[in-house]
């Protein structure tokens, strides 16, 4: 009797591949599966799209500087007009099951509470509500999000303030969780990495001094438009980038290089330089690694326009008028003390929890603490688990792609197979 | 364009209408990696055939055909490419839906730049492999004493982080030799890929000495016996003296030389030559921006394995997609030629990015390689070009009217915005309609379609102002679109500058889908610049 409608929902929420993580990997994962005719289902934690990459500003001088941050807004407009994935952001895995070839999992949502479309951007909500953090906005130009981490109403607490003030009605309070069954044959994991926590490299001076923030800090300001030399006491005059923190450090456990930093900080020296040329820009390095073809002729620019400084300071501190202070060994190896306006903290990538339910299957660690084999690998450890992106290691924007693209080849083989199983 | 072009396969294209696509690939290269994609495109349905060098080795066995010879010449579009094939007896015309370029790197020896003359005490990185690999030993000295041996790495030009991985392999195995030295002069250690940095750890904890070296790099001194190593010390500022029983010098990584006739054939490639892909993140697989082309490994500028790994599933991935597109019947716009306009000045062969026009008696857009990005439509002298769904369903009359003529030039009063809709048009998504009350939206398919006598069309209308937003040079998907598209404003200036009319009404910016902030700045100087002019 209710055979149709069930059947219905079921196929609503069968689909082929699930994908954890709406990052860059996870875009352009479903977007490649979409190519390929493979359906997938999206499920992110955070209100929108994006990850990390949504934070990253533009890096162009005058020229394209390749960092790929916009690659990301290609994949979004691209993805809108894919009917071949099902999105589910707000929502994590909670539990997990395994029947013969076939996973079955159970996604929360949690209920996103902000209408976009009603949503006229007056901002009134976040001046009335209580908590700091609660209303986000991943980067200036995105719309708001209410953080269901840190609204009261989902730690329990009635709170309505600002569905109260909003003159639009956007905001609407309705089942704290909703859950949903789906199943899949294959599941992709694409969580992404998280960034070393500086403070753990406690000489630094990492949120103890003023003037210190890490390249993450740095570009999602240059990116929310929020970076304003007129704010330092005397000017912005001097910038120091410090490259391997968290990476290439056994003692921290990151007994490899992050791959990405020297690129960031070099792109971002640029752009500083180029918007505002008469800063003095320094680079503290172990080595500089190539990352893009032809890096010669990038890295002469770059030496034209940053002093490249072969020393990873010992320490910084704050100086009498509380600037940083960079301590380091220089020339003739004597101790140099250089007092900067600005210190950036070039900080690696580091391993992520997936924040999986535990009935999910145990999956491979590599040596350097990633999910999945030492090598460029996308086997998770289980059949049918797939993992890509910086979840797996640490990998720049492009790599990340790249990856996505080879996870994809390896999802088709074994959708494939198991197809051809099935009939046999 | 330049003469290289001009001369090159366009004139002797070969286009065919399309009755069949071409399930055969052709896959250039000749190690590991080309039998790996010749093996993976054979079990997924394609019919591939291995073109190796003539000093490469033929397989023992294999399921696929591999011929060995060089490229002659290439014509012709995805699916149907004519391609002539010289080997050591004959001359072949064959057929192919697609051409996979995996060919292994050039080693160009950085050894010249050290040395003059190469003595037998000097070997290159790979020649030095070889050596280990043939079974070669360096078996102590006859007197007791040490050996010596020196590598140079990342000095007179960077090195790839492959080359930093072969040497670490070559430290490896140079351990199990008694009374050996291995010293390390580099400027950069290159670490950057899975592994490297603890095998780097390991080898300068158990002895070997790495060198870092800022500016003045090491000398190499041949005396008619000796070689000897003259340097500064990097730490000590002390000068030194090594007297090395081998020298290993890495090389410089290039595509191989074999690209060339692929290279001649893609208008846009002197932009990204001597490699086949543009270096732009909207190219992170195997794709060219010619469609049926793909690029692996070194022809894109990738050189270590891991890389290389995910480069040989990109191609099947990259064939798959492209046979879905193939065929499939999918809406899709492409450029048309009006042959009775036609005055076959080849502008528009010369001037695809895509190489999406060949000739044969006359210019033919081949629609499946079209990106409909509107270059040709624009320069073209005669407007014989026009954008449409559907090339051949197009009637005589709607020909008649002059192409990418816009009648509609919008409202008289607002500011005319013209963006790409690779980066413009994501970008203005992100600013909120309230804050283009004033603005009018111009959406084109890539900022090289701009025509400049719609501007002055929409200035005589009474336009309050136009932007060009164009994606960063160097970021264009159509590679030069959006410089034509500079070039055109900076032209159309100058005609407003003459004619006397506020040229500083039209402005072209640079912009990327995630700097919304640059597009609203050029609209509150050019709101700043009207008022301030009333």
């Amino acid at each position: 009797m209710n055979s149709k409608i069930g059947k219905n929902l079921l196929k609503n929420m069968k689909k082929d591949v699930l994908i954890i993580g709406g990052g860059i990997t996870g875009l352009s994962l479903c977007w490649e599966l979409a190519c390929l005719g493979i359906e997938s289902i999206l499920v992110e934690k955070a209100p929108y799209l994006g990850g990390h990459v949504s934070q990253f500003a533009c890096k162009a001088t005058q020229t394209c500087q390749r960092c790929g941050a916009c690659v990301l807004e290609d994949y979004l407009s691209k993805l809108s007009n894919t009917g071949l994935f099902e999105l589910h952001l707000n929502s994590t895995i909670g539990s997990f099951s395994q029947i013969g070839k076939k996973f079955s999992s159970v996604v929360s949502h949690k209920r996103s509470q902000i209408i976009n479309e009603r949503c006229d951007d007056c901002n009134l909500c976040s001046k009335v509500c209580p908590v700091e953090g609660a209303l986000v906005r991943p980067s200036f130009d995105s719309k708001l999000y209410i953080s269901n981490e840190k609204c009261l109403n989902s730690i329990g607490i009635h709170c309505e303030a600002c569905a109260q003030i909003c003159p639009q009605g956007a905001i609407e309070f309705g089942e704290k969780t909703k859950e949903i069954q789906i199943e899949a044959s294959a599941v992709a994991i694409c969580t992404g990495f998280t960034p070393f926590d500086a403070t753990k490299k406690a000489r630094f001076g990492y949120q103890r001094i003023p003037g210190v923030l890490t390249t993450l800090e740095l570009d999602s300001l240059l990116r929310t438009g929020n970076f304003e030399p007129a704010a330092f006491a005397d000017g912005l005059k001097s910038v120091a980038f410090i490259q391997c923190v968290g990476s290439r450090d056994p003692k921290l456990g990151a007994n490899y290089c992050s791959r990405i930093c020297c690129g960031v900080s070099i792109r971002l020296a640029r752009l500083l330089k180029n918007r505002y040329p008469e800063i003095r820009l320094s680079i503290f390095y172990m080595d500089i690694q190539t990352f893009e073809r032809e890096f010669d002729k990038t890295l002469d620019q770059a030496q034209n326009e940053i002093t490249f400084i072969r020393a990873i300071p010992s320490e910084i501190r704050a100086s009498e008028n509380n600037r940083p202070e960079v301590i380091y060994n220089g020339d003739d190896d004597l101790k140099q003390i250089t007092p900067f306006d600005l210190v950036i903290l070039s900080v690696g990538i580091a391993p992520r929890d997936p924040d999986l339910p535990k009935s999910f299957p145990v999956l491979w660690q590599n040596r350097d603490g990633f999910i999945g084999a030492d090598e460029n690998d996308v086997t998770a450890g289980h059949p049918g688990v797939f993992v890509a992106g910086a979840a797996q290691g640490p990998k720049s924007i492009a790599d990340c792609i790249s990856q996505s693209i080879l996870a994809a080849s390896r999802i088709k083989e074994y959708l494939d197979r198991a197809k051809m199983g099935e009939k046999l | 364009m330049n003469r290289r072009v001009i001369e090159s396969v366009f004139l002797t294209g070969n286009y065919r209408i399309r009755d069949q696509v071409s399930t055969r690939a052709l896959i250039l290269g000749g190690d590991k990696y080309g039998f790996r994609i010749a093996d993976l495109l054979m079990r997924n349905g394609f019919e591939p055939t291995l073109l190796i060098g003539p000093e490469d080795k033929l397989p023992a066995t294999s399921t696929f055909e591999t011929i060995q010879g060089a490229i002659r010449n290439i014509s012709g579009f995805i699916g149907n490419f004519q391609i002539q094939i010289q080997t050591s007896t004959d001359l072949r015309d064959t057929r192919f839906g697609f051409i996979v370029a995996a060919q292994p790197a050039n080693r160009l020896s950085k050894i010249d730049s050290f040395v003059s003359s190469k003595s037998d005490k000097i070997y290159s990185l790979s020649e030095f492999k070889q050596f280990l690999d043939s079974g070669g030993k360096l078996s102590p000295k006859e007197d007791g004493g040490w050996q010596h041996v020196a590598f140079f790495f990342d000095l007179k030009g960077s090195s790839e982080i492959s080359q930093f991985d072969t040497l670490l392999s070559i430290l490896d195995r140079l351990e199990m030799f008694d009374q050996l030295q291995s010293y390390v002069f580099t400027r950069n250690v290159k670490v950057a890929s899975a592994g490297l940095e603890p095998r780097f750890r390991y080898q300068r904890q158990h002895g070997v000495v790495f060198f870092k070296f800022d500016q003045a790099d090491p000398v190499i001194v041949q005396n008619e016996k000796d070689l000897k190593i003259e340097f500064v010390e990097p730490l000590l500022k002390e000068e030194m003296e090594l007297m090395p029983d081998i020298v290993v010098i890495d090389e410089i990584l290039t595509p191989a030389d074999s690209l060339e006739p692929i290279l001649k054939m893609i208008p846009s490639s002197p932009a990204c030559a001597p490699y086949l892909q543009p270096e732009s993140t909207r190219f992170c697989g195997v794709e060219t921006q010619k469609a049926g082309i793909y690029a692996v490994g070194p022809a894109r500028g990738v050189f270590d394995q891991e890389s290389l790994n995910a480069d040989v599933d990109a191609v099947r991935v990259s064939l798959l997609k492209a046979m879905r597109g193939l065929s499939s019947t999918l809406y899709k716009q492409t450029a048309f030629i009006d042959h009775s306009r036609c005055v076959f000045c080849l502008t528009c062969v010369r001037l695809c990015p895509h190489g999406a026009i060949g000739f044969d008696f006359r210019p033919e857009v081949d629609p499946l390689s079209c990106e409909a990005c509107g270059v040709c439509v624009t320069e073209c002298p005669m407007s014989a070009i026009q954008m449409c769904c559907d090339g051949n369903t197009v009637s005589s009359d709607q020909t008649e009217k002059a192409p990418s003529q816009d009648t509609n030039t919008g409202e008289a009063g607002k500011i005319k915005l013209f963006v790409c809709s690779r980066s413009g048009l994501q970008a203005t998504a992100k600013i909120g309609p309230n804050f283009l009350t004033d603005v009018e939206i111009f959406e084109l398919s890539c900022a090289g379609s701009l025509d400049p006598d719609f501007l002055l069309r929409i200035f005589r209308a009474g336009a309050a102002g136009i932007i060009v937003a164009g994606c960063f040079k160097g970021n264009c998907g159509s590679v030069y679109g959006s410089t034509l598209a500079h070039e055109r404003v900076v032209k159309t200036t100058k005609i407003l500058e003459h004619a006397q009319i506020d040229a500083d009404k039209l402005e072209f910016i640079y912009v990327a889908g995630n700097t919304p902030d640059r597009i609203v700045d050029a609209i509150t100087r050019m709101r700043k610049r009207n008022t301030n002019g009333k």
